[in-house]
């Protein structure tokens, strides 16, 4: 039902451009002024939301409809550059914001004021608590969806009774901390006997959390049988350390994490699954949010639902607090990993 | 010791400079409401940049500061979300705060610790038990009057700059006109020399070091206003930007030079050329270059620059060996080395 | 040393597997990949009060980061190798070069020289990961007897720095401008040398270990050497090395190295729950710095 939904949206929304399009309105050929600010520009992870950000630029380039379109964040994950960053941007009077915030709550007021001063704010990856901070939410996945995968792939390798240690970045990520919760839901819902044996964190850095997860398998194993490595920085930590323990095989480690990072480790056989979403689709989305937004366009409302236009990738329901869902999650293997460079 | 009079002019001139040179980077810059903005970011550094330079003139440092700042932030909050009046929790954070600084004191001035030793293990433990307490929750919500304090204004000035101003202007004077003050330089060019001259050198260093948490604890609920969260990880990387506001300020590592004006100028001037590279749209990384390569030449410049014609011949430093010396009547010149420091 | 013991004992208690084979040659290899950044910073802090190498961290980072681009443009190990180790020696001699010319406290200098190369790395790199390294460089966990390579070679080393630093004469000038500069200017010795032969030896030696380091993993990151400083001082200080100058022993470095390894280690056993570690840690810093002031100030008394 709701295909056909979306077909007659599509549709319809062919016809609205092309109706702009002839109406000649030339405030569709200015260009607008579009700042994407990552939660850190030192990742592949956000690199390949802006690769697919870029990628919507040209595409809207094409059709006529310019966007000078600005990469910039903190180096590291700082939640004060980031306000700091954002505070200066806001200075600039730029048309729209698309933001990764580093912490929940921290963002508020500053996102507050952008929308006060006319900006579009749109948010991606990781949202503040409160839905009026912003003007759109682009999610790249629930975090029950991401907890339920995860828990199901631990369940399907190692059993429902297993012990389990999940390493995390950083006791304040908003989205770690999200998905732990989702995980332990899973857990109580479907598999009551699974345990988490211990949550550890590698604070989003490669030392750390290479020393945590060898911790925790000289600490935990054998009562350790899976590894849950929830950020793209720990879970090929984990891997390398289960590699080097020699322990490829007994224990599972499963995380998310971008494909390129894992490559190594699915082809020797140490990772079997990587979680994830596509982080380019998630920029392209996001971008392509942001420009509906300032220009008016591809909005439409269909039995009291809005959709939004997102390019090539079709039409998005407008949810509960203006949040759009990118799509589920998406499991990386040996038969497809290689399909993908990012 | 340095020309302290030589060093403000420079920086004076160095801050205006910055100025017409950002101005030229972006045209956004020269807006008022900007500048208010980028300077209000800068209030809590600011503040508590102060106390260390008066810690810096005495020749020790104070790492924990920042670390400071998010334990009592994060006390405040669990006070309030327990039912505290948010004032009162406040004041009792702040109170905190202070004691935080006593405990470093003690362990300077009754152990004998040096401080870089005991404000590096403070600076650990204490963003460790924010982090324990908060366990990345974080508290928001605060009643709309507490947030007024970090966004509000007054006349159009942010309360936090008129706070900043006025403990500027006060801890300036302080320096200058009393005895306290020039018991400072004295424990900073000559420590054994000043207790035998009757300076109660362990008294000065308590109030010091109390002093700074104190401050730490008001820059905490001035931050927390303004972020209008409290949250364990606040102000992360602060440690860095507050040594480096001092001794870009002109403040001498070895001691005993060391100027409120500079320091609350080199704070204002790492904030304009921050905010104007931003405007400008020049990426972080090369920033924090930029902001390196200042540091080092502001070093070189002042060692050059700076010096007053007065020296002092200190037996533990590498002094460049200038002839042509005149000496002042200030207790110095141990050619026999017979300090504590053995 | 009480405190190593005193700890192993309790976390072995609370769970069996830290004396384990598997968990000791961790905390050894972990050790070992520091232990030598350690050694260096204490060189430095020992020329005298207001000298540290806080740009470790970076010097770590430059040249694990450029180490990996050449070996995965193809330039073998024998060449890659010294790469690390002579970039290592030029920043730390640009280290020292300021400091001496400039007559700057290395503690400036070398915070200065850390945000540069802090923010030109994560420039250089872009943010990218170095991912596509050829297997040779995997050197670093090639496994003899039980332990990897990077341990046998950190630990080596700096047993082999143990004897120098207790005969050579090049380096007791260090610790006499650490002790009292002017009686060693006095006595001949050129002051301004040792603090510039040290600032480079520990960029050396951070170079170095970067690549060590690195060269356990598969792909290289931008933050590597993040908030390797902190720990670095800590270690070196721990083990013995005044903050004053003109004091410590090379073999108490090791000790501090592994101890903080240890502390972390232990964290994770005690398994107190993780958001506690940081305060845990800073704890036992403290513990074993307070302790071993008092235990210095006891010798003291004693002598006097």
């Amino acid at each position: 039902m709701k295909k056909s939904a979306v077909v007659v949206v599509v549709v319809f929304a062919l016809l609205m451009i092309g109706i702009f399009a002839f109406g000649g309105s030339t405030t569709l050929t200015k260009p607008i002024t579009v700042y994407m600010v990552p939660k850190f520009t030192g990742a592949p992870y956000f690199v390949a939301c802006e690769q697919g950000a870029m990628r919507a630029v040209k595409e809207l380039d094409e059709l006529g409809l310019p966007v000078k379109f600005h990469f910039m964040g903190p180096s590291t994950a700082n939640t004060e550059k980031e306000i700091k960053m954002i505070t200066d941007i806001i200075a600039l009077h730029p048309d729209a914001l698309l933001y990764s915030s580093n912490d929940f709550q921290a963002l508020i007021p500053v996102l507050k004021r952008a929308k006060a001063a006319g900006i579009k704010v749109v948010g991606f990856d990781a949202d503040v608590a409160d839905p009026n901070a912003r003007n759109l939410f682009v999610n790249q996945a629930t975090f029950s969806g991401i907890g339920e995968t995860l828990i199901d792939l631990v369940a399907r390798n190692v059993g429902s009774d297993a012990g389990i240690a999940i390493l995390s970045a950083d006791p304040n990520a908003a989205n770690q901390n999200a998905w732990i919760a989702a995980m332990k839901h899973a857990i109580a819902k479907h598999y009551p006997k699974m345990h988490i044996v211990t949550i550890q964190y590698g604070k989003d850095l490669p030392g750390p959390s290479f020393q945590a997860a060898q911790t925790i398998i000289n600490a935990f194993y054998p009562k350790v049988k899976a590894i849950v490595a929830i950020t793209s920085v720990a879970f090929p930590m984990a891997a390398q350390a289960v590699w080097q323990a020699g322990l490829k095989g007994k224990i599972y480690v499963v995380g998310l994490s971008t494909p390129n990072d894992m490559k190594k480790y699915v082809k020797n056989g140490v990772v079997k699954d990587v979680v994830l979403w596509n982080p380019i689709n998630l920029g392209y989305l996001a971008l392509y949010a942001a420009n509906d937004l300032v220009r008016g366009m591809m909005i439409s409302n269909v039995n009291g639902t809005k959709y939004i236009g997102g390019g090539k990738l079709g039409f998005f329901k407008v949810g509960k607090n203006n949040t759009i869902l990118l799509g589920k999650p998406f499991i990386f293997t040996a038969q497809n990993i290689n399909q993908f460079n990012f | 010791m340095r020309d302290v009079k030589k060093i403000e002019l420079i920086l004076l001139g160095i801050m205006v400079f910055v100025f017409v040179f950002m101005s030229f980077l972006s045209k956004q810059f020269l807006n008022v409401s900007t500048l208010l903005q980028i300077m209000q970011l800068s209030a809590e550094l600011g503040i508590m940049a102060i106390p260390m330079t008066l810690i810096v003139i005495t020749g020790g440092i104070d790492l924990s500061m920042a670390s400071t700042l998010a334990l009592s932030g994060v006390i405040m909050g669990y006070l309030w979300l327990f039912g505290l009046n948010i004032w009162l929790a406040a004041i009792l954070a702040v109170v905190f705060a202070g004691t935080a600084g006593l405990f470093n004191a003690v362990m300077i001035t009754k152990f004998d610790i040096p401080p870089l030793l005991a404000t590096l293990g403070t600076w650990a433990l204490y963003r460790g038990m924010a982090t324990g307490i908060d366990q990345g929750r974080g508290v928001s919500g605060f009643p709309q009057g507490f947030l007024k304090l970090g966004e509000g204004t007054l006349m159009g000035i942010p309360y936090s700059l008129l706070i900043w101003a006025t403990i500027s202007i006060v801890i300036y004077f302080i320096v200058i006109k009393t005895r306290f003050g020039r018991y400072l330089f004295a424990i900073g060019n000559n420590e054994t020399g000043a207790l035998y001259s009757g300076v109660p050198v362990k008294k000065i260093k308590i109030i010091i070091y109390v002093l700074a948490g104190l401050l730490a604890g008001l820059a905490a609920v001035i931050y927390t206003s303004r972020v209008g969260a409290a949250k364990s990880n606040a102000d992360a990387n602060g440690v860095l930007g507050i040594v480096a506001a001092a001794v870009l300020g002109g403040a001498d590592v070895k001691g005993g030079s060391g100027t409120i004006f500079g320091t609350t100028i080199a704070v204002l001037i790492i904030a304009f050329i921050d905010s104007g590279l931003t405007l400008a749209n020049i990426q972080q990384t090369v920033q924090e270059v930029i902001l390196g390569i200042i540091l080092v030449g502001s070093i070189i410049f002042y060692e050059y620059v700076g010096k007053s014609k007065i020296r002092y011949s200190l037996t533990l430093q590498r002094d460049s060996s200038e002839e042509g010396d005149t000496k002042s009547s200030l207790p110095t010149e141990s050619e026999v080395n017979n300090t504590r420091r053995s | 040393m009480i405190v190593i013991v005193g700890l192993a004992l309790v976390a072995q208690f609370v769970n069996p597997f830290f004396l384990s084979f598997r968990n000791i040659t961790s905390l050894l290899e972990n050790t070992a990949v520091i232990v030598l950044v350690v050694i260096g910073e204490s060189l430095v802090i020992i020329n005298g009060f207001g000298n540290a190498d806080l740009s470790v961290s970076s010097i770590y980072t430059v040249s694990a980061v450029t180490s990996a681009q050449l070996a995965a443009a193809g330039i073998p190990m024998f060449l890659v190798i010294p790469w690390s180790i002579g970039i290592g020696i030029a920043l730390g001699a640009l280290n020292g070069f300021i400091t001496v010319r400039f007559n700057i406290p290395s503690l400036v200098t070398t915070l200065g020289t850390m945000i540069t190369w802090e923010g030109f790395i994560l420039w250089w790199t872009g943010g990218m990961w170095i991912a596509n390294l050829p297997n040779y460089w995997q050197i670093g966990s090639y496994k003899i007897a039980g332990l990897s390579l990077a341990t046998w070679i950190g630990f080596i080393i700096s047993i082999l720095m143990i004897f120098f630093v207790k005969n050579m004469a090049f380096f007791r000038k260090f610790y006499a401008c650490g002790s009292n500069a002017n009686a060693a200017r006095f006595v001949g010795i050129n002051i301004k040398k040792p603090i510039f032969y040290a600032l480079t030896l520990s960029g050396m030696f951070s170079g170095f270990s970067g690549f060590l380091s690195a060269s356990r993993f598969f792909s290289v990151t931008s933050n590597i050497g993040s908030n390797l400083t902190l720990p670095v001082v800590a270690s070196a200080v721990v083990g013995g090395t005044s903050i004053l100058g003109g004091r410590g022993k090379m073999e108490g470095n090791i000790l501090g190295a592994f101890l903080l390894v240890e502390i972390s280690s232990a964290t994770v056993f005690l398994n107190i729950g993780a958001v506690w570690n940081e305060a845990f840690e800073g704890l036992i810093i403290l513990i074993a710095i307070i302790s071993d002031v008092l235990s210095e100030k006891r010798r003291h008394a004693l002598r006097a």
